[in-house]
């Protein structure tokens, strides 16, 4: 995987679903702020 | 209308199949494109660029923007309401995921499982299947418990799937970002919601986004690309493959981080002279604007910000393609394409649909 460019990396459950979340409202911000709107 | 000039840069997404062609040297490049960019979300970015013979360590995402992988520490919320306790023996979450692999039932390997499992209020439950049925199970899943199917037992029929499935099923179900989530442009209707109903398997990693870029080209590390492009707004462009998809978004937060304004290119569908378009001069400002109901054909579209839109109020934006669902394309919009166009069909007799650079496989459906 390391090869190929991935970087392995490991997450419990719970800590997947906390980021996630926190994705979300970082992407949410960047898109709203691009104006992207969804189809 | 303002005359632009031409367009020098195009980003464009590296997916499994491009990096096949690069791979095998049966790629083809788009020859008036004098910069290309890759972010790659699907694969490596660094073996596209090294099959290519990019340059791309000055150009890696993201040494000068750090903040963009910041993650922030991570605390799993033990307190949330759509949690429950796990009630198995062992500790390990043993809810059924027919769907996700082959064995279905099994454990997960998960050794940092806690006794806390997230609790979903509906989730895709039953085999995988292609995705055409998969929006059936997805819908199945969505109505009321008593007429819905029950997922079979796996080890009593253990789905009967190739194994090449298997990554993708695990990068639909967990690799799908938080914006792709978010944003999720890429289906029309989703028969779920890509929040709430899919249910995290495993975190096995990241792939970095790559910018690349033609040898020729002059800015060939970012102070310069970012320097470039301040310096002549507008003059460069990205592309990538759909709106809404991670390399998209993390060239939007490239620009609202750098204030640079790179114009972005959307790319849908299978279009063998889209890499082609991308090069080209735009014409009047305007982009190739075409109808979503032309097979085969890239659809390009601006997605900037409010300010973009005020100051290039010419270019194709995305109220103006909505239109062109219901009323056809806008006429001021249209334009010839020459021909690029005739060479861009020449192409498409070449050039399995998806095997170009930058290509993401178009939906079969009329929507565009």
């Amino acid at each position: 995987m390391k090869a190929g460019g991935f970087e392995p990396g490991i997450m419990t459950v719970p800590e997947i679903d906390a980021y996630i979340q926190t994705e979300i409202k970082r992407w949410g911000e960047v898109i709203r702020a691009a104006g992207i709107e969804a189809e | 209308m303002s005359h632009h000039r031409p367009s020098r840069v195009a980003i464009g997404l590296s997916n499994h199949q491009s990096r096949t062609r690069l791979a095998s040297g049966r790629a083809s490049f788009p020859r008036p494109c004098r910069y290309r960019a890759s972010c790659s979300s699907t694969t490596s970015g660094a073996s596209i660029a090294k099959h290519a013979g990019w340059k791309s360590s000055a150009l890696r995402l993201p040494e000068p923007l750090d903040e963009i992988d910041a993650r922030p520490a991570l605390t799993a919320d033990k307190g949330k309401k759509n949690e429950k306790t796990c009630t198995s023996p062992t500790g390990l979450a043993t809810r059924p995921r027919s769907y996700l692999r082959p064995g279905a039932g099994r454990r997960l390997a998960q050794p940092q499982c806690s006794h806390r499992v997230p609790v979903h209020p509906r989730r895709l439950a039953g085999q995988y299947r292609p995705p055409s049925r998969q929006r059936s199970s997805a819908r199945n899943s969505a109505r009321p418990s008593s007429s819905r199917t029950a997922p079979a037992p796996a080890a009593r029929s253990p789905p009967t799937m190739s194994p090449s499935r298997h990554p993708m099923v695990i990068r639909f179900c967990w690799a799908t970002s938080a914006a792709t989530r978010w944003c999720r442009t890429s289906i029309a209707k989703p028969a779920y919601n890509a929040v709430t109903d899919l249910e995290t398997v495993a975190w096995i990693g990241t792939q970095p986004n790559l910018l690349c870029c033609n040898p020729s080209f002059p800015h060939d590390t970012l102070p310069k690309l970012i320097a470039a492009a301040k310096a002549e707004p507008g003059k460069y462009a990205f592309g990538s493959s759909g709106l809404g998809t991670s390399p998209t978004l993390t060239m939007e937060l490239f620009k609202q981080k750098t204030g640079c304004d790179i114009t972005f290119i959307s790319y849908r569908g299978a279009c063998g002279g889209r890499g082609r378009r991308a090069g080209r001069p735009r014409a009047d400002g305007d982009f190739q604007h075409r109808s979503a109901d032309e097979p085969g054909q890239c659809r390009q579209a601006e997605a900037d910000g409010i300010e973009r839109r005020q100051a290039l109020a010419g270019h194709a934006q995305h109220a103006d393609l909505r239109r062109d669902r219901v009323a056809g394309p806008r006429r001021d919009l249209v334009v010839d394409l020459g021909g690029a166009d005739r060479h861009a069909g020449q192409d498409q007799g070449q050039v399995a649909p998806g095997d170009g650079e930058g290509a993401e496989v178009a939906p079969t459906s009329s929507r565009a």
